[in-house]
């Protein structure tokens, strides 16, 4: 069996870490075709006081070489355990948390479930974060006060913000040995839950429903103007206005909705849709599609501007649902001769949201959440828009998977990969051309030409064809050539899974 | 056929042969191919009275106790079972040892001063020599065969410098562990790598690619500058623009040359005259392309690898060569080549100085841990993976790879390449020190 090598580094990347002097060796390794190496699990051997120093390895990169100094594996030691005479002591990230928050919804004396949740502000522990890099963690306290919510923060973060550490009863054993659990590094994205503020203003998220506002029935009530102040920390191009917005009788004009800028000099992006699209229901949503939409530039304010094009007609009108307790900006509208404010003070209940291609969403989730990885390199962008704020509820893999699994605009599956010096390149998957490799009858993955995979020419992520196997042929028979999606080194055999 | 065996940890020594104790008949067992040990019975009859008895025994139990610590990584200092055979001292490391004393030995034994007892010792599966000796090195710049005397390279391979030593004939036969010392006083943070050509063709072996020697791939402008500061007081400075992939660069392999690499595993090293800076990203990989009358239709081509933007050498994964076996036959003449892609459209230029092909039968990285440390006087054990600088114990390096293993009955070639944080100075001038301790299956 090949003999393999482990280099620790610093947790800071910056140089090897002396290890302690114990004797490693591999027992498994896994990669996938969706981030790259997954898991890995070594064992040390040595001296029960050398063992004891295994812990301190948390958090440290790890490289795994085959004997010619190729990377073979790379991520971090996620848990170690150390197996004793009578028990396992363990000590793992797995379930520590430095930056905590907690969501409580508001006491209902009715016991109701209808009653609006909130989130407390992060709460940090500075020297854990650190050591190990931001763990963040949101737990929910249920029915509660702000201040309940805020006490049960802090005994959360005490208790998680170390390394979480249990013992179980062991086997007898002749000698101690340590367990490394080692996880890659795109699994470290779920450690930071993402958040994204760019592509979404509005006041959907504390509505209380809204109250009826009709328009372009009377001459005293014509062209509903809501300003408001884009959110967010960058610009951002906005696409959608998602409005209450309904049709009275049946218009046979066209309504206008769009975005222009304050004070008034132009509309930057609209949509004119049929006033009969509309449905008659209250209470049900509209979205304007706004095609290449417009920038939004944080703190500055704009209006969404709705203007039919008939006249006023008191019979075949529209109308929709304003918010009168949770404002953006007051609403103003044209009754005539001027613009007064909507009394009392209103804004449209609306949500504009703004979209980004695929693949920019995920240089800019690895900036913001891949605290680990050294950037994103997208070989090939994906072609596919989709709205890009993101509220927070999710962690920044589920977020990462959730992007690759759109693919690409050609229909082409995208994969990911953490390289050896922790890139995650992204491209579309290679197309299916006469592979290099083969996997043989025994499970075995060579060259056709009969030459051996050395250790870090690694198989997952690329086609290869099985041999012996038959072809039914044709443009949907089963194929012999398949894509080799995920990879387990054990015992110096490596087997693969094919899609 | 007199022999005499202790076991001993160069302190403290227990004579199974002779003043301490008899051992009626040792027959060394030949481990099997791969063996990682050999478990050996000797029938031995400790003398010199009981207390002296007693002695020995313990002193032995505690040197079965040293070996167990050594093998549990916490002593360098290791146990060895030695024995000296027509005047010639050999050993294999101990890792474990007990004593089983006979039946009656209370009654029968003591009151003639004696022990008879069976010691069941777990050693290496192999023996080597007592002494270390130093491996015949030699290059342009002189040549050595004893552990005193080393021999200078340079940090690049050209018409005036080598930066590798041919090894001479090494005796014994199994691979043996050489110690290297590379001795470059004044220079902080040197990052070396090093490997060895065992089984090439050494007369054949390419081993440094320049860039002005070879030829630039379709749409790609070559101009050679003259440089001093760079291999062969050139570099090929390569012009290009889109985002499309290019062959930067490619260089014709004759057959001889092709069939030298013997289908072993090589580590691409690129050395640029300047580091890329900016932040457009380059890709670079190795491909292998047959030339049809100037057509050149690819073969084989590696993964691709991220250029380092501040560094002026490029790290590239391991290959084979020539990517497909060789050994009944004469290998085809190949074209090696460059490839590079730029994420970004427009021009692009990469100063190439050359490319050098690290063999890596065998294969040792020497990475700084201490960037500071103001002399790089390094010494690797390979077999202990034991090292000094300034003939301190310290842990100014990590070691990556196997080490550095010479093998008896080939023509080989060690190579070595240094770089210090992003630079790569082809003057560093170090000396070089190779020894070992030939080594044997079974005595």
């Amino acid at each position: 069996m090949e003999r393999l090598f482990i280099r620790f580094d610093q947790r800071d990347f910056s140089k090897p870490l002396p290890a302690p002097r114990l004797r490693y060796e591999v027992e498994t390794m896994t990669w996938s075709a969706n981030g790259g190496p997954e898991e890995a699990e070594i064992t040390a051997l040595g001296n029960i006081a050398a063992l004891n120093i295994l812990p301190q390895l948390l958090r440290a990169p790890v490289t795994v070489t085959d004997r010619y100094g190729g990377a073979m594996w790379w991520g971090f030691v996620n848990a170690v355990e150390i197996h004793l005479g009578g028990l396992v002591y363990t000590a793992s990230l797995e379930g520590m948390a430095n930056r905590v928050a907690m969501r409580w919804r508001a006491e209902d004396p009715t016991g109701g479930a209808g009653n609006w949740e909130a989130q407390t502000a992060w709460a940090d522990d500075l020297d854990s974060q650190s050591l190990y890099g931001i763990k963040s963690a949101v737990f929910d306290l249920g029915e509660g006060r702000q201040a309940d919510a805020e006490a049960a923060r802090a005994t959360y973060l005490a208790r998680l913000k170390v390394p979480q550490t249990k013992s179980v009863p062991g086997e007898g054993l002749e000698r101690p040995y340590g367990v490394l659990r080692l996880r890659g590094w795109f699994s470290s994205l779920d450690w930071r839950l993402y958040s994204q503020d760019r592509g979404y203003t509005g006041n959907l998220e504390r509505t209380n429903g809204g109250v009826d506002f009709k328009f372009g029935n009377t001459t005293g009530v014509q062209n509903p103007i809501c300003r408001f102040v884009a959110t967010g920390t960058s610009v951002w191009k906005a696409r959608y206005i998602w409005l209450k917005i309904y049709r009275i009788g049946s218009p046979s004009d066209n309504l206008n909705c769009g975005i222009s800028d304050y004070p008034y000099t132009t509309i930057l992006a609209n949509q004119t849709i049929a006033g009969s699209l509309l449905s008659r229901d209250i209470n049900e949503w509209f979205v304007f599609d706004m095609g290449s939409g417009c920038d939004l530039t944080p703190g500055t304010t704009y209006q969404i501007v709705i203007s039919r094009s008939g006249s006023v007609d008191a019979s075949n009108s529209y109308g929709l649902s304003i918010e009168e307790d949770v404002l953006l900006l007051p609403m103003i509208y044209y009754n005539g001769s001027t613009w007064p404010t909507r009394s009392p003070q209103a804004s449209f209940l609306t949500a504009i949201y703004g979209e980004e291609e695929t693949t920019t969403q995920m240089q800019n989730l690895v900036t913001a959440a891949g605290q680990f990885l050294a950037g994103c390199v997208i070989r090939d962008a994906s072609g596919v828009y989709t709205r890009m704020y993101r509220a927070g509820k999710l962690d920044a893999l589920e977020e990462m998977v959730g992007l690759l699994a759109v693919g690409d605009s050609a229909g082409n599956k995208m994969d990911a990969w953490v390289s050896a010096d922790r890139w995650l390149v992204v491209r579309k998957r290679p197309v299916a051309t006469d592979p290099t490799l083969m996997v043989t009858p025994s499970g075995e993955v060579k060259y056709r030409n009969g030459r051996a995979l050395i250790g870090s020419d690694l198989p997952v992520g690329r086609w290869a064809r099985v041999e012996s196997l038959v072809q039914m042929g044709g443009d949907y028979g089963a194929k012999s050539v398949v894509f080799l999606s995920r990879a387990e080194w054990r015992d110096g055999k490596v087997k693969v899974w094919w899609e | 056929m007199a022999i005499s065996i202790t076991i001993t940890d160069e302190t403290n020594t227990v004579t199974l042969s002779a003043t301490d104790g008899y051992n009626e008949d040792y027959q060394p067992a030949a481990p099997d191919a791969g063996a990682s040990e050999v478990v050996e019975t000797l029938e031995v009859t400790f003398i010199g009275g009981n207390s002296t008895v007693a002695a020995n025994m313990t002193e032995l139990e505690q040197l079965f106790d040293y070996a167990r610590e050594a093998q549990n990584g916490m002593m360098l200092r290791q146990v060895w079972f030695k024995v000296t055979l027509d005047s010639e001292v050999w050993r294999s490391e101990l890792y474990d040892g007990k004593i089983i004393s006979s039946g009656g030995w209370i009654k029968g034994e003591r009151a003639l001063g004696i022990r008879k007892v069976q010691i069941v010792i777990r050693r290496a599966p192999w023996f080597e020599a007592n002494t270390e000796i130093g491996a015949p090195i030699s290059n342009a710049h002189g040549s050595s065969s004893d552990l005193l005397t080393g021999v200078p390279i340079y940090n690049h391979d050209d018409g005036g410098h080598d930066n590798y030593l041919d090894i001479g004939t090494i005796t014994g036969n199994l691979p043996a562990p050489a110690v290297f010392s590379l001795m470059l006083f004044s220079q902080s943070n040197v990052e070396i790598f090093t490997g060895i050509a065992s089984y090439c063709n050494r007369a054949n072996l390419v081993q440094v690619l320049e860039g002005g020697a070879g030829t630039a791939g379709t749409g790609v402008t070559p101009s050679i500058n003259a440089d001093a500061s760079d291999s062969n007081n050139s570099y090929v400075g390569l012009a290009w623009s889109g985002s499309a992939e290019v062959n930067l660069q490619y260089w014709a392999l004759t057959s001889a040359q092709a069939t030298a690499f013997a289908g072993r595993v090589f580590r691409p090293l690129i050395r640029l005259h300047s580091a890329m800076g900016g932040s457009t990203r380059f890709w670079l990989s190795i491909a292998a392309h047959y030339n049809s009358g100037g057509t050149l239709e690819k073969i084989w081509q590696s993964e691709e690898t991220l250029m380092a933007l501040t560094d002026k050498a490029q790290m590239l994964p391991p290959v084979q060569l020539p990517p497909w076996p060789v050994g009944f036959f004469s290998s085809q003449a190949f074209t090696f080549s460059l490839m590079c892609r730029c994420e970004a459209a427009g021009a692009h230029t990469v100063n190439l100085d050359c490319l050098m092909l690290l063999p890596c039968d065998s294969y040792l990285r020497l990475i700084p841990t201490i960037t500071t440390y103001p002399d790089t006087a390094v010494r690797f054990d390979s077999q202990i993976r034991g090292f000094s600088n300034n003939s301190y114990a310290i842990e100014t390096h990590t070691a990556e790879g196997p080490g550095l293993w010479l093998v008896p009955g080939q023509t080989q070639r060690l190579c070595v390449v240094m770089r210090q944080g992003t630079g790569w100075d082809i003057t560093r001038n170090p000396t070089l020190y190779l020894s070992y301790r030939p080594r044997k299956r079974t005595i």
